[in-house]
């Protein structure tokens, strides 16, 4: 019987710990989801204000990195990480007319 | 052993279901991107073509096209649709259909291909001013010699006169500035600054019977240094800019007192002036002729003598040609686009053109019905299938396609139907609130799914009161069941408001559904602490959800109405009016004896009766005026 409740501790533990391993999985890919949806929205604003001959915004500049080189526009937002994990970096480029 | 064995079949069960939906999630990320990239190839297919449109307002459509098959192509995609957008008859814009394709293996649907195609628009807006000081740049449109420069003198019609001494840029706009300038703009300068006596001094002689089109007319001839100057424009009439005060105008040739006539041997042989329709419209109504045959070429206008009429009047309301035309056209865009036809060119600098994204039109459901979400727009899909004709690949994709618009329903409205198996098993009530959230008409899905997380919250609360200091409230058969699915649900609910947390673009959005995320999450949990964990949620016959459970389930309940109370402010606004009108209604009834008392005491009988029916009418509109909860 005791041995049973030992094994079940175990088992407990295990999953516990299994389970929140999942849940900081899942939350660092939902930042890199966010980031690279960012990327994506940055890019193409970036892009049609470019084709419109308009400026950039000050704040499209401070959340991302915006290169242009000719008609490639490079863009790269970096993604919120969790402690201890190295930083993720989105890049999404777009060729303007 | 045998326990534990039967715990690890639902626990491999999980985890495949698991496996799977990270599959099918994984597919519909790579089609949403791809929605994302179409309308990005879209977008720049569409400003590529509008660019090219702007720079040359007459660029033919297969040009436009293959600006924007480039642009598309740079940015992954292809354009399967393109067409050039009209405004009164002039191009103002392109409207662009790119496509880009989606492939990937889905369990159980083999390799499928889907085509995401996003729309887009892009406008043209040209504007157009002429140099104040310089005459009317002219396109003559082919005409030469003798027409070239009665069409380019015509032009100027309405131009102020300025004389040569008080002159603008060039030397003023006088009568002989005139004639210098339309010989000129023929392609015969004249030598110098001319004035009228150094015309009359290089011209030929000639009679008024033998006046061609482009022949000069001197007022002072006899003194043999005439001091005015006008040019013969054929049928009878001349044009010639007059005095100071006046403009530019054409007046016929026995107004004039002219007494002398003379030909430039620049202007070389004409030929003798032609009926031409729209020079005699203009000439009649004293308009730009060159302006009037503009508005012809570009089918703005029909009717030559009703163009040149409406023109003159709008110049005569504006005082400027630009303005005027933007007048008689009912846009500074077909204003600009006519003079630029009509001045060439040497219109330069003076015609500008910006381009600019319109917004996105309204998409339109594909065969299957299906939408996936791409960007901020719902575009619709394509199911294709790699294998052509029917097959299991086929009909699995089909199936998908169902599915998926099955699961994003549920997941929208897991959280109503969350808890609340529990709920709906006593109370019929609730499973009707559930019904219509799923199922009922579009603008009371909302309604009742928010009435639902409330009814929740108040159920979740009772019930962790009631079990509070004992084990909980205990599940078993159906109600178990029901909770189950629950815990799926809610779970699916918090992915997909919180991916709509993230990608919204306002704030009201992002907390909206963060709220509710939130509350799906801790529904989810408040269920999972039903008998200690996942485990026994899943595979156990019954399970015990503690009063802590119960009270994560009524904090996720309130949590989702915030959410939805976020959403739809208009709830909130129409709530607050109802309760002024129930404040105000209680106010009245509370008085109404008071009220009628006093007016019985004031006026006798009659009163009392006037006041109850004006109570009554009050009542009745109040309750008329009630918000629906939709308002």
């Amino acid at each position: 019987m005791k041995r049973e409740r030992g094994q079940a501790s175990i088992e407990l533990v295990v999953g516990a710990l299994g389970l929140a391993l999942a849940v900081l999985a899942v939350v660092q890919l939902l930042l890199i989801a966010r980031a690279r949806q960012r990327a994506l929205d940055v890019a193409d604003r970036v892009a049609v204000l470019e084709a419109e001959g308009r400026p950039v915004p000050g704040g499209l500049r401070r959340e991302a990195r915006i290169e242009r080189r000719g008609d490639l526009i490079r863009v790269t937002v970096r993604a919120a990480g969790l402690p201890a994990l190295p930083v993720f970096e989105v890049r999404e480029q777009a060729v303007v007319p | 052993m045998s326990e534990r064995g039967q715990l690890s079949i639902p626990a491999v069960g999980v985890l495949l279901l698991l496996v799977l939906a990270g599959a099918l999630l994984a597919y519909l990320t790579r089609v949403n991107e791809a929605g994302a990239t179409a309308q990005r190839a879209a977008d720049m297919a569409a400003l590529a073509a509008a660019q090219l449109l702007a720079e040359d307002p007459g660029a033919p459509p297969g040009a436009l096209r293959a600006a924007a098959e480039r642009a598309a192509g740079a940015n992954g995609g292809a354009v399967t649709g393109f067409r050039i957008l009209h405004r009164q008859g002039l191009p103002s814009g392109v409207e662009v259909v790119a496509r880009v394709t989606a492939g990937g293996s889905v369990p159980g649907a083999g390799v499928r291909r889907d085509d995401v195609p996003a729309t887009s628009r892009a406008g043209v807006t040209y504007s157009a001013s002429l140099d104040p000081a310089a005459f009317r740049p002219v396109d003559l449109h082919g005409a030469r010699d003798r027409m070239a420069i009665v069409a380019a003198a015509l032009a100027q019609v309405g131009w102020p006169y300025v004389w040569g001494g008080e002159s603008r840029a060039e030397g003023g706009f006088d009568c002989s500035g005139l004639v210098g300038f339309a010989y000129a703009a023929a392609g015969h300068p004249l030598v110098g600054r001319p004035t009228a006596a150094s015309l009359w001094a290089i011209g030929h002689r000639v009679a008024a019977a033998e006046l061609e089109p482009g022949d000069l007319v001197f007022l002072g001839a006899t003194s043999g240094a005439p001091h005015h100057v006008g040019l013969y424009a054929g049928q009878g009439a001349v044009v010639v800019a007059p005095h100071t005060g006046a403009r530019v105008r054409v007046e016929p040739l026995s107004a004039g007192g002219w007494d002398g006539y003379a030909r430039l041997a620049g202007a070389g042989p004409g030929p003798p002036a032609p009926a031409d329709p729209v020079l005699e419209a203009a000439r009649s109504a004293g308009a730009p002729a060159h302006v009037v045959a503009a508005e012809l070429r570009l089918g703005l206008r029909a009717d030559p003598r009703r163009a040149a009429l409406e023109l003159v009047a709008a110049l005569r309301r504006t005082g400027d040609l630009s303005d005027a035309l933007a007048d008689q056209l009912g846009g500074r865009s077909a204003a600009a686009l006519v003079l630029r036809d009509a001045s060439g060119p040497a219109l330069g600098d003076g015609f500008r053109a910006a381009v600019s994204l319109l917004p996105r039109p309204q998409p339109r459901s594909g065969p299957s019905g299906a939408r996936h979400l791409a960007g901020d727009a719902l575009v619709p899909v394509r199911g294709a299938p790699a294998a052509a004709g029917p097959s299991r690949s086929a009909a699995a994709g089909a199936a998908l396609h169902a599915g998926e618009a099955v699961a994003r329903t549920m997941a929208r409205r897991g959280t109503q139907v969350s808890m609340q198996a529990l709920a709906g098993l006593r109370n019929g009530t609730r499973l009707g609130l559930t019904a219509v959230s799923l199922a009922g008409p579009e603008r009371w899905q909302d309604v009742a799914a928010a009435a639902g997380s409330a009814w929740d919250a108040g159920f979740a609360t009772a019930e962790a009161a009631a079990a509070w200091g004992s084990a909980g409230l205990a599940l078993d058969g159906w109600a178990l069941l029901g909770a189950r699915l629950n815990v799926l649900a809610a779970g699916l609910s918090a992915g997909v408001f919180g991916w709509a947390a993230i990608t919204a673009r306002t704030g009201r959005e992002r907390l909206g559904n963060g709220l509710l995320a939130a509350g799906s999450a801790l529904s989810a949990a408040g269920l999972l602490t039903a008998g200690g964990g996942l485990v026994p949620m899943i595979a156990a016959g019954s399970v015990v959800v503690p009063p802590v459970g119960l009270a994560l389930l009524a904090t996720g309940a309130v949590v989702c109405v915030g959410g939805y109370l976020v959403l739809h402010p208009q709830w909130c606004r129409s709530g607050l009016r109802l309760g002024g009108r129930v404040l105000d209604l209680a106010w009245r009834v509370q008085t109404a004896p008071v009220r009628l008392a006093a007016s019985a005491a004031r006026a006798g009988w009659p009163a009392v009766k006037s006041g109850a029916g004006k109570l009554a009418d009050g009542v009745s509109a109040i309750v008329e005026a009630l918000p629906t909860p939709w308002g």
